[in-house]
């Protein structure tokens, strides 16, 4: 009885690299440089249903009119949900997988009341319950560039503890 | 708002590795470049036709196909074209020509590089003959380029 030859299937590794750029837009560009320059977190807000849109956008995505007036947040509030990540996904970004664990959490941001989804830094299932307050921590001056990873992620406040 | 202009450009960039797999026929190709040099197409019993790269059925008459030849690895450029510009996922450096070769024996074009020849010289219907790489690693890039040939 002769051995069959096993055939010697090929499996190709590939990366698809798509390099690309684009424009923030006068109301992205205002929000993302009050972070860049000033650590700031602005907003707008809707003349016609007093919305805020976080991140602004140049028309309300309610009334469709478009939104001028422009409120600041508060860099803290409260975790209104969140999500634990446990499992790595590719982050289609960079191509490469997500460290875990990580939390994003959307946070309903003093002074207004539109949530920003960004990440906490605790990733311990026990220490985070929706209701509790967190505040945002920016990179150090000359390190922001204009992006909404400015902030680094939002600091869980233990001691000011759950409403 | 006020008259300031706040826009600014992002640079970005997406990313996606991803995995290939050539499966039975497509390995036997790559297989093939990699260990013997040979470049190997497949034949249609019905219709006589010769495919490159080969193929498991014909395109023509959905038949199955279960009989390789050995094609090449002479060819006569049937197209091309020279490309002057720079992306991260082209194999070598600009400028270099792209071109259908229509290799002795075959009925469909391989789509490869030409070179050790200017662009301005590529003709159609010119003879050319493969270069292998040294390290071989069962891509059609084992096969450097094609030159030309007498």
């Amino acid at each position: 009885m002769t051995e069959e030859k096993k055939q010697d299937l090929v499996e190709i590794q590939e990366l698809v690299s798509v390099p690309h750029s684009f424009a923030t837009g006068p109301v992205m560009g205002r929000f993302l440089s009050e972070i860049r320059d000033n650590k700031r977190i602005v907003a707008n807000k809707c003349p016609k249903c007093g919305r805020t849109q976080l991140p602004p956008r140049i028309v309300c995505a309610v009334c469709h009119v478009q939104v001028d007036d422009w409120i600041e947040l508060q860099p803290r509030g409260e975790i209104t949900s969140y999500d634990m990540i446990f499992i790595p996904t590719l982050n289609p970004l960079t191509g490469k997988m997500r460290e875990v664990p990580y939390t994003s959490a959307s946070i309903l941001l003093d002074g207004g009341d539109a949530t920003l989804t960004h990440f906490l830094d605790v990733t311990d299932p026990k220490k985070v319950k929706v209701g509790m307050r967190c505040e945002a921590v920016f990179r150090p001056d000359g390190e922001r560039t204009g992006s909404v990873m400015d902030i680094v992620y939002f600091r869980v406040l233990t001691e000011e503890g759950s409403k | 708002m006020s008259e300031k202009n706040w826009s600014f450009e992002v640079p970005g960039k997406l990313e996606v590795p991803y995995k290939y797999y050539a499966g039975e026929w497509g390995s036997k190709f790559l297989a093939a470049l990699r260990d013997n040099m040979k470049i190997m197409g497949s034949k249609c019993p019905t219709c006589n036709k010769v495919f490159i790269p080969p193929r498991s059925s014909c395109e023509q008459c959905f038949g199955k196909i279960s009989e390789w030849v050995e094609i090449g690895p002479k060819g006569k450029v049937t197209s091309f074209c020279v490309v002057n510009y720079k992306e991260p996922y082209l194999p070598v450096e600009p400028p270099f020509v792209l071109a259908l070769i229509r290799l002795e024996g075959a009925d469909s074009d391989l789509t490869h590089i030409i070179s050790e020849v200017s662009p301005e010289n590529v003709r159609i219907g010119m003879t050319v003959a493969p270069v292998f790489a040294e390290q071989r690693k069962a891509s059609i890039l084992d096969i450097k380029y094609f030159k030309p040939a007498g």
